[in-house]
């Protein structure tokens, strides 16, 4: 199993990583989080003490297996109030901004 | 005429049924106050005064009708991530600054079936990610007890309106200890129940396997009945469990013969030693009670969380995802010409800091190449944490710790330093990571600032912490002790 090794994130790893989350960062915030990120990776690379070898990872704390439920369909919110919900809208429909230039 | 906003539900409930006091006074008595407090305060983002004596004359027909529920004409607040329909749900942050929520969450449902009175919406740290409500991006609420600190977070607007009396009890929703540590801090009694006995349904979510929702109340009786009344299984949240609830309206104390274990574990580093004997000296109370007491180790307890700061960003990130600006909530102010400018701008401007953070960090831990060395990783000694309480349930009826290292901080104290603040979760992280339930209630007071006790019980034994912590409170008279507010 792969280990935390590198725990330091650069500014343009911080800048790859905001472009995945789609959020827009200045120059200022990528230094700020740079170095705050680098910190808390820091921070938790504390459980690499922790023998983890024949552990099965947790996938639900309640131990929940999957949970089935008839296909029926049923009524819910009204399409009026969802369009309403959106800045834009036009036709009934949700406006959004052009895909491609 | 008797301030009714002070009263216990208990109390209330009494007065209500006797036809004593009727559910508009006691509306309008907190309506009051909250006109009278919220200024200073800050704990309330909306007050839905109109729908609430609307609610409360409802109720007073029900009650003249004969057939008054527990939380029957009782004015609660409710954390503004938890959906109450037509009313606006901010979340804490800018980004939903416009959403009118268009559903009731299932709680929510519930309350307003047992004819409860929803009096508004509190303030909470930006999708209730923090532990001050520094990170709200409405303002900090202040803490009753000194205007200068936080109340804790996230769920610090329903803590400070509880403690303050601005409503008789509250909802809060605790992913890493925001019912429990706001609720040590304020001076409340605060309960974070087994992961799946209460829906999550219209909760906005922050990390899907750690979120619940959950009571804040004056007394354990008050944060019994509410968590009564919430409650149970729902189609609607599959992980919600089908297990039978107790009728917690009749609880007794229960201390005799119960077997306590203190895990040596929780007294860590940066422990005011001054809490740490207020909880020495509950223990002592409990055993004067007939508890047994002994410690206990949870070796992988102090990896409860590290582990908590991969899983909880690791799903935040996919929580939020949704949060794009198009199709509910708030768009940019600058204009973009294409779909992906669009997205960028909405959430650089919608989002606040911890909130980028967490995001930040959670696609990082998920991402190609990372998966396995954080988010497997953490999995794993996640089942660690719950062998270990696993194990000592096996012996021990409930676990005490204290509920937060220390009293409540100076506002500003932490706010650049995110490490620091997520210490403060050290404590209650683990009830979460584990999914057991865990009850924070008064046990003193540290220059004035209130100091939480935690109780911690195995799965599904929600009843068995309530019943100690009843017996604990009726020992002591913590509770009776009010912020000159």
């Amino acid at each position: 199993m792969s280990k935390i090794t590198d725990t330091k994130i650069s500014t343009s790893e911080v800048e790859h990583i905001a472009k995945l989350a789609r959020i827009e960062l200045d120059e200022k915030d990528k230094k700020t989080f740079s170095t705050q990120l680098t910190e808390i990776l820091q921070y938790i690379k504390k459980l690499e003490e922790v023998d983890t070898d024949d552990v099965e990872p947790t996938a639900h704390v309640t131990q929940l297996k999957n949970i089935m439920r008839h296909d029926k369909a049923k009524t819910c919110v009204g399409q009026a109030d969802l369009i309403k919900a959106a800045p834009a809208s036009q036709d009934n429909c949700i406006k959004v901004k052009a895909v491609l230039k | 005429m008797l301030s009714l906003h002070t009263l216990t539900i208990k109390k209330a409930h009494e007065k209500l049924k006797n036809k004593e006091i009727s559910a508009v006074e006691l509306t309008q008595s907190c309506l009051d106050r909250i006109a009278e407090t919220d200024k200073k305060l800050n704990a309330f983002l909306t007050v839905t005064g109109k729908e609430a004596l609307e609610q409360a004359k409802a109720a007073d027909k029900k009650i003249a009708a004969g057939s008054a529920e527990p939380l029957t004409g009782i004015p609660l607040a409710i954390k503004d991530v938890i959906l109450v329909k037509d009313v606006k749900n901010t979340a804490g942050s800018k980004i939903l600054e416009n959403y009118i929520a268009t559903y009731d969450a299932t709680v929510i449902r519930k309350l307003k079936e047992a004819s409860a009175v929803i009096i508004g919406k509190t303030n909470c740290d930006e999708f209730a990610m923090g532990s001050s409500t520094e990170n709200s991006a409405y303002g900090v609420t202040k803490n009753p007890w000194d205007l200068e600190r936080v109340p804790g977070g996230s769920s610090g607007g329903s803590a400070a309106a509880v403690r303050a009396d601005q409503c008789l009890g509250a909802l809060g929703s605790d992913t890493g200890g925001s019912i429990r540590q706001p609720a040590a801090l304020c001076g409340n009694v605060g309960l974070k129940l087994t992961y799946g006995r209460v829906s999550r349904y219209g909760l906005s979510a922050l990390a899907s396997s750690f979120d619940q929702i959950g009571p804040f109340g004056k007394t354990v009786t008050d944060t019994a009945w509410i968590f009564n009344a919430i409650a149970g299984h729902d189609e609607k949240d599959s992980t919600s469990l089908t297990e039978d609830m107790p009728d917690l309206t009749k609880l007794s104390p229960q201390i005799k013969g119960k077997k306590i274990g203190i895990p040596e574990e929780c007294f860590v580093k940066g422990l005011n030693p001054k809490v740490k004997q207020l909880v020495e000296d509950a223990v002592k109370t409990l055993e004067k009670l007939g508890a047994k007491v002994d410690e206990v180790s949870l070796p992988h307890l102090p990896y409860s969380l590290p582990t908590y700061y991969i899983i909880m960003p690791a799903e935040a990130s996919s929580n939020l995802a949704r949060y794009d600006g198009i199709r509910y909530g708030r768009a940019a102010e600058t204009e973009t010409d294409t779909l992906i400018e669009n997205y960028l701008k909405n959430k650089a401007e919608g989002f606040g800091d911890e909130t980028k953070r967490r995001i930040m960090l959670g696609t990082y831990t998920l991402s190609s190449g990372y998966y396995d060395a954080y988010y497997t990783k953490a999995q794993k000694v996640r089942t660690k944490i719950i062998g270990d309480f696993k194990q000592a349930f096996k012996e021990f009826d409930l676990l005490i710790t204290p509920t937060v290292p220390d009293v409540a901080f100076k506002i500003g104290e932490k706010s650049d330093d995110p490490l620091a603040m997520y210490l403060n979760d050290i404590l209650t992280v683990s009830a979460n990571v584990a999914g057991v339930p865990a009850i924070s209630l008064p046990c003193g007071f540290v220059n004035d600032l209130p100091v939480g006790l935690q109780m911690i019980g195995n799965y599904y034994q929600e009843e068995t912490i309530l019943e100690a912590a009843l017996a604990y409170e009726m020992a002591t008279d913590w509770n009776s002790k009010k912020p000159k507010f």
